[in-house]
């Protein structure tokens, strides 16, 4: 192992008993709280800020930042939303984090919710979490016994509730604002922003929400400091990430990571390689939403927001999913493309209507029924719902079609029902791939 | 009185139109190139009434405008002027153009999910939806470019993903919006795709539901939610298998469900009153005002071969914003069933009703009252307009006769009584509020007092508008014994032409010109749809020349001339006309009002767009 244990020492230590009060509190925990309710909410915050920690859901805001933007002294309440709707494929990390840690997530809570004047927090759980729900609710219990949630927390002025919340298995339920929707009972839609939910969130007032890993690692850096937090990492990519590992691997599993590891030495020494006899094709780092690296991609690309940007991908939520080269990259975003078929919300009507064409049309390539007509459409309506709806689904589902037939077309080609005109198809790819992320 | 708010005009479809013979040029050859319907225009003795642009009056609660702080925004290199608080589709408008979409609606919150009002803000990366995004001072915008336009193109290509190509046997034809965007922006190369089915033709009661054209625009959810308050719609399952239903397929029960198919802008909700009836594209439209209640919702009165087959709301942010009640928009089955009207003015001889024309009634109606010398008293009628009313009183006048009123039953003391808290009243009439302030006639009905007067032979003659004998019951009956001579007005038949000793037939609202005062006091006009049924005429107009008959002054040219003569005689008229009435109504001096409420059951709905002026 080659990394810090901030989020994972705990449970790797006691495993099976780690996610309890008192094996939590033998290592330290519950110290940070203590600490942050001694402390001025600014100055919470601006020890947040300072880490350097980023949203480590998807899309890496800065997680201090975030705080900031709600207003003091508002009128209305503030609310503060734990995002643990892990939907996304590829992507098990927040799930390992409440089965083994969940004392963390809620430490973690604890301080945002001080920081932020928060008394009511809310931990939305995925609908087909029931392992990590009952282990989290027998956490809160346990708070609740001792005292640590309820009236007056730890002796202090500062009372706290915690609702647990638990979807029905909806993916967009993730997106934070459909999760403010699922929280107000309705279907879990996005809304337009703005305005944000730091002005205006759950039932109107203002209101934070954090993936469950990013609260897991603000007690970490209450208690040691951000400085100490900030020595891990690169300058920009502040700090530990976990990886959720799956594929063809030797050793597939959770992850704990410095950011700017290098992508190869991962696979190579900590995931034990590819499995015998297979090869890599490509790897998906940041969860399905993401756009494929090739393996020429990947040699010397380092595992932080700005490296995976520079290579043409990103972080995401860390779903780390080594593809080898015993499948076609046509299989592959058929996979995506049925899964986001079925979770586009269907609000707006490039998304609701375009990754059903997709996987339409993948699928009769797939079939073997296509033409180089079709992969020029599933170019098209891939750049006309990326950046052109409300939330980022669109692009999730776009990203990966774009990606993979860039940089896979002879698979594509291969299973078409008549010639592909190869300089052709990088021709439309050419025109449709400013869609992609790319280094900024 | 125009106001600019949201959207223009009632039937705006915005977006850019293709000449039919930039049309010819893509449709293959030989296609009917379907005429769609573009806005009414103005009458025209209104065209040249300069356009009025009044301060604006705010009533959305939920996003205000700082009308202080106007903002210079380019749209498409023209420069316009907007108040803070504005949005990007608002100011387009005010630059000429609107952009195309489906789900915004200037009465109702806004989603910003069809994504088609897409468009270009200098420094800005991503499109953004014109409908949603606020104003910034200096904001350079731009729809007129390629990228909005491959954007639009390419939403109106995935609305037809799953939507089926029946427009020749849908009733929305003319009116869609769908089918207005294809013939402009439309590839015209239909691939042969495979589509999602959903459930076709299901029976709601008042409309019925064809899920597969539904492009799921939500506006009907949202009318449910925020102003029917009866949330009949959701929209169920998830991606494209997104389908608009009720709980349970039920059928909705709702006084205002018909809005639904006004707000539909495809034809997935359509009117099971009006559906296949007539294509829209014969209808020929009117502005008027719904006579069915105190409130007075503005219409437009829609007809084909001089019969009216539906009403439908017309926009006024005074009185029903877009919104009319399922009765009042009914009631036009009232005014197309001719089976009960008089045809022609007709006199007692030997007993017996027998025609005469008009100049023989009218001669005959002044020799009458003559006879009489003053001995005559009128019941009026609350359906009867401003002008009519005017005209009665000044026959009264010049017959010497004074006792007047219209209450002759209690409907009059509900007013102002709203039923449901949106907009029906208890009040069925639509000139309650005119008949109290034209005819004054004191806080309490005096209908009895002049019947008691005719029973007992102090008053020799009366005239009776409207009215049965039913309604006005056993004082009524004595007084119809008593009475020496009895002059009937009205547009059908009852049980008082039994007795009256002449009847004259006058035209309903959508014959004819005229003005209705609303409970709040607000003066509304209507214009005429259809031509008069048979020899029926205004009753301003029977009224007037028997006035003049009598040796009064001259018969009015019009309805408005009448109407300048109320306004001359009856203070709280002063100042109007029937150009500064206009299409959006004006209030009666002294009953002026800042703000009206928003119409709607949801007294905290999301944020729609704000009325800039």
């Amino acid at each position: 192992m080659s990394a810090p244990q901030i989020l994972m020492q705990r449970g790797l230590d006691r495993p099976g008993e780690s996610h309890r009060l008192e094996a939590y509190e033998a290592v330290g925990g519950y110290r940070a709280i203590r600490k942050a309710l001694s402390m001025s909410s600014e100055a919470i915050v601006e020890e947040v800020k300072k880490s350097g920690l980023r949203g480590r859901g998807g899309a890496g805001f800065p997680t201090g930042t975030k705080w900031s933007f709600i207003p003091r002294g508002s009128e209305s309440p503030t609310y503060l939303i734990c995002n643990s709707d892990e939907s996304e494929p590829g992507t098990f990390k927040d799930r390992w984090l409440l089965e083994n840690d969940p004392h963390a997530v809620l430490e973690g809570m604890m301080i945002a919710a001080v920081a932020i004047d928060c008394h009511l927090m809310f931990n939305y759980f995925r609908g087909e979490f029931s392992y990590p729900l009952a282990r989290w609710r027998a956490a809160v219990d346990e708070a609740y016994a001792k005292g640590y949630l309820g009236k007056g927390i730890f002796g202090s002025d500062h009372d706290l509730e915690v609702v647990t919340h638990y979807g029905a298995g909806a993916y967009i339920a993730g997106e934070e604002t459909g999760m403010i929707e699922s929280l107000e009972g309705k279907k879990a839609q996005p809304r337009n922003k703005p305005p944000f939910p730091a002005v205006e969130g759950l039932f109107r007032s203002p209101t934070v929400i954090n993936n469950t890993e990013t609260l897991a690692t603000v007690p970490w850096i209450v208690e040691h400091g951000a400085d100490a937090y900030a020595q891990y990492g690169t300058e920009k990519s502040r700090g530990t990430k976990l990886w959720s590992c799956s594929g063809p691997i030797a050793r597939p599993g959770v992850y704990e990571l410095e950011m700017g590891y290098d992508l190869m030495q991962f696979l190579e020494d900590d995931l034990g390689g590819m499995l015998d006899g297979v090869g890599l094709k490509g790897i998906i780092p940041g969860g399905s939403s993401v756009p494929v690296l090739t393996p020429d991609e990947c040699r010397g690309a380092k595992l932080d927001y700005e490296g995976l940007r520079e290579r043409g991908s990103l972080v995401g939520s860390g779903g780390f999913i080594v593809i080898g080269d015993n499948v076609s990259a046509v299989d592959c975003l058929l996979n995506l493309a049925h899964f986001y078929a079925h979770e586009s919300c269907g609000q707006c009507t490039p998304c609701r209507e375009g990754c059903g064409w997709i996987e339409q049309l993948v699928d009769k390539i797939l079939l073997g029924r296509g033409t180089e007509a079709d992969l020029a459409m599933i170019l098209r309506i891939s750049d006309l719902m990326a950046g052109k709806t409300i939330c980022a689904l669109a692009d999730a589902m776009a990203w990966p079609a774009v990606a993979f037939i860039k940089k896979y077309p002879d698979d594509f080609a291969a299973l078409c029902a008549g010639p592909v005109d190869m300089d052709a198809l990088a021709a439309e790819v050419g025109k449709r791939d400013h869609i992609l992320p790319r280094a900024s | 009185m125009r106001r600019n708010v949201g959207t223009e005009k009632d039937t705006a479809y915005g977006g850019r139109r293709r000449s039919p013979a930039e049309l010819a040029t893509i449709l293959p050859p030989g296609t009917l190139i379907p005429d769609l319907r573009e806005p009414e225009e103005l009458p025209a003795e209104r065209a040249d009434v300069p356009v009025v642009l009044e301060p604006g009056l705010a009533k959305s609660p939920t996003q205000e405008v700082d009308r202080g702080q106007l903002l210079t925004v380019t749209i498409d290199g023209v420069e316009v002027r907007v108040p803070k608080g504005a949005t990007i589709f608002q100011a387009a408008e005010r630059a000429g153009y609107t952009p195309p979409h489906f789900c915004f609606h200037r009465d109702l919150s806004i989603p910003a999910n069809c994504r088609m009002c897409l468009c270009e803000v200098k420094d800005q990366g991503k499109l953004q939806t014109s409908c949603s995004t606020a104003v910034a001072d200096g904001m350079i915008v731009a729809f007129d470019t390629p990228r909005v336009k491959e954007a639009v193109q390419g939403v109106v290509e995935f609305v037809f993903k799953n939507h089926p190509l029946d427009c020749p046997v849908c009733d929305q034809v003319g009116e869609c919006y769908l089918q207005k965007y294809y013939m402009e922006v439309g590839r015209y190369d239909p691939l042969p795709i495979e589509r999602v089915h959903k459930d076709k033709v299901k029976d709601l009661g008042p409309i019925t539901l064809d899920a597969e054209r539904c492009v799921l625009c939500s506006r009907c959810v949202r009318f449910g939610e925020e102003i029917a308050g009866t949330s009949d719609f959701m929209i169920a399952n998830r991606s494209d298998h997104s389908e608009i239903m009720t709980f349970d397929d039920r059928p909705i029960d709702s006084a205002y469900a018909l809005n639904y198919t006004d707000i539909c802008p495809v034809g997935a909700l359509t009117s099971n009153d009006f559906r296949f009836r007539k294509r829209v594209y014969y209808l020929k439209s009117a502005k008027s005002v719904c006579p069915e209640c105190s409130t007075g919702c503005n219409i437009y009165s829609e007809q084909s071969e001089d019969t009216v087959y539906r009403y439908r709301p017309r926009y006024n942010d005074q009185v029903n914003d877009s919104w009319m009640c399922d009765p009042g928009r009914l009631s036009h089955a009232r005014v197309a069933d001719t089976s009960d009207r008089i045809v022609e003015p007709l006199i007692r001889r030997n007993g017996g009703l027998t025609p005469i024309d008009w100049e023989g009634a009218t001669a005959e109606a002044a020799s009458r009252l003559t006879e009489l010398a003053g001995s005559v008293a009128a019941i009026a009628h609350p359906r009867m307009s401003n002008e009519d009313l005017w005209e009665l009183v000044r026959l009264l006048k010049a017959a010497g006769g004074s006792a007047v009123d219209f209450r002759a039953d209690d409907s009059w003391r509900g007013v102002d009584d709203l039923t449901d808290g949106i907009l029906i009243r208890r009040d069925p009439n639509p000139n309650t509020r005119g008949a109290l302030q034209i005819l004054s006639p004191g806080p309490d009905s005096r209908v009895g007092e002049i019947l008691g007067a005719v029973a007992g032979g102090g008053v020799r003659g009366l005239v009776v508008c409207g009215w049965d004998v039913e309604t006005l019951g056993d004082a009524g009956a004595r007084a119809l014994a008593a009475a020496e001579w009895v002059l009937f007005l009205g547009p059908r038949r009852n049980s008082l032409l039994e007795r009256a000793d002449l009847v004259l037939p006058t035209c309903v609202h959508v014959e004819r010109d005229g003005t209705f005062t609303n409970h709040a006091g607000r003066v509304q006009r209507f214009w005429p749809n259809v031509p008069p049924y048979e020899a029926s005429r205004p009753a301003w107009a029977a009224l007037a020349a028997i006035t003049a008959a009598l040796g009064g002054d001259a018969a009015p040219a019009s309805a408005g001339v009448s109407f300048r003569h109320l306004a001359a005689g009856v203070p709280v008229f002063a100042g109007l006309t029937h150009e500064t009435v206009g299409d959006q109504g004006a209030w009666l001096a002294g009953w002026e009002r800042d703000r009206m409420p928003a119409v709607g059951a949801d007294p905290m709905p999301g944020v729609r767009a704000p009325i800039i002026v």
